[in-house]
């Protein structure tokens, strides 16, 4: 018999706390390399910071509204595979840029580029793999949330593209098209609140 | 589409979660069935009826749909 397990029971790993120690992680991340770039003198330690701050502070808010119900295995699953991946995104992200300024084979200078695609090919396949193995209304919900969140995201870009034209608006980002996949992603966790809240009840 | 779910699964003291279970589906949908917030597959209905050993008609009510 495992002692230890009997002098701590082991807690439920739920949505909350999920949400909670990724937050906490996150924030605590964003404000060491803060303080890390500040004494080093990084300037772009700055971005990255509050980057993570921001996100963290998203995830410890929508831990409040959370469920403490224990995670299908099916979900712990996709948070094992999700996780990883979207770390290495978030490392290759801020990395392939001061790697680029190193190498000036255009080879080479294409695979730094393309780094922080391949995490994400990975984060697909868990969510891919998420939703094959989920229950036909999940399925459903997931349906209804990408559609609308693919058509919202396709109606503003069409619409920041006419203002862009006319010399109204500027998105004021070199590669507009490199918003596009975190705007359907943030789209689709927005379009999937509100499904659910419509299957699911307040 | 109404349907007897709740009392069925009151009537054998089954939780939302215990019959999700048997079901294989989460305790979201057996819940949304329960409330009238989503009608199940054909193939869900069946699994319903098989866990209740009951006909799926005497489960499910199409109403006006019918």
């Amino acid at each position: 018999m495992n002692t230890r397990q009997t002098a701590r029971p082991q807690q439920a790993m739920s949505r909350k706390r999920v949400l909670r120690i990724s937050g906490s992680i996150a924030v605590g991340a964003g404000t060491a390399v803060m303080v890390a770039g500040a004494l080093a003198g990084w300037s772009q330690a700055n971005r990255i910071g509050i980057f993570l701050l921001a996100m963290g502070g998203v995830w410890l808010a929508f831990s409040l509204f959370a469920s403490r119900e224990p995670l299908h295995p099916r979900h712990r699953r996709f948070l094992r595979e999700f996780y990883p991946a979207i770390v290495a995104y978030m490392v290759l992200v801020f990395a392939y840029r001061p790697l680029l300024g190193l190498v000036e084979l255009p080879l080479l200078r294409a695979a730094i580029a393309l780094l922080p695609v391949l995490p994400i090919v990975f984060v697909v396949r868990a969510m891919v793999r998420k939703l094959r193995d989920s229950d036909e209304l999940e399925q459903r919900m997931q349906l209804e949330a990408v559609s609308i969140a693919s058509i919202s995201v396709g109606l503003l870009s069409f619409a920041l593209a006419f203002l862009g034209t006319a010399g109204v608006f500027h998105l004021g980002q070199d590669q507009p098209l490199m918003l596009v996949l975190p705007a359907l992603i943030v789209g689709h966790a927005l379009a999937l609140r509100v499904v659910r809240r419509r299957y699911q009840g307040p | 589409m109404k349907n007897r779910l709740r009392q069925l699964r009151a009537k054998r003291d089954w939780s939302q979660a215990a019959l999700a279970e048997r079901l294989d589906v989460s305790r979201q949908t057996v819940n949304a069935i329960e409330t009238g917030r989503y009608d199940p597959s054909l193939p869900l209905a069946f699994r319903i009826a098989r866990v209740f050993d009951l006909p799926i008609e005497s489960i499910f009510d199409p109403g006006d749909q019918a």
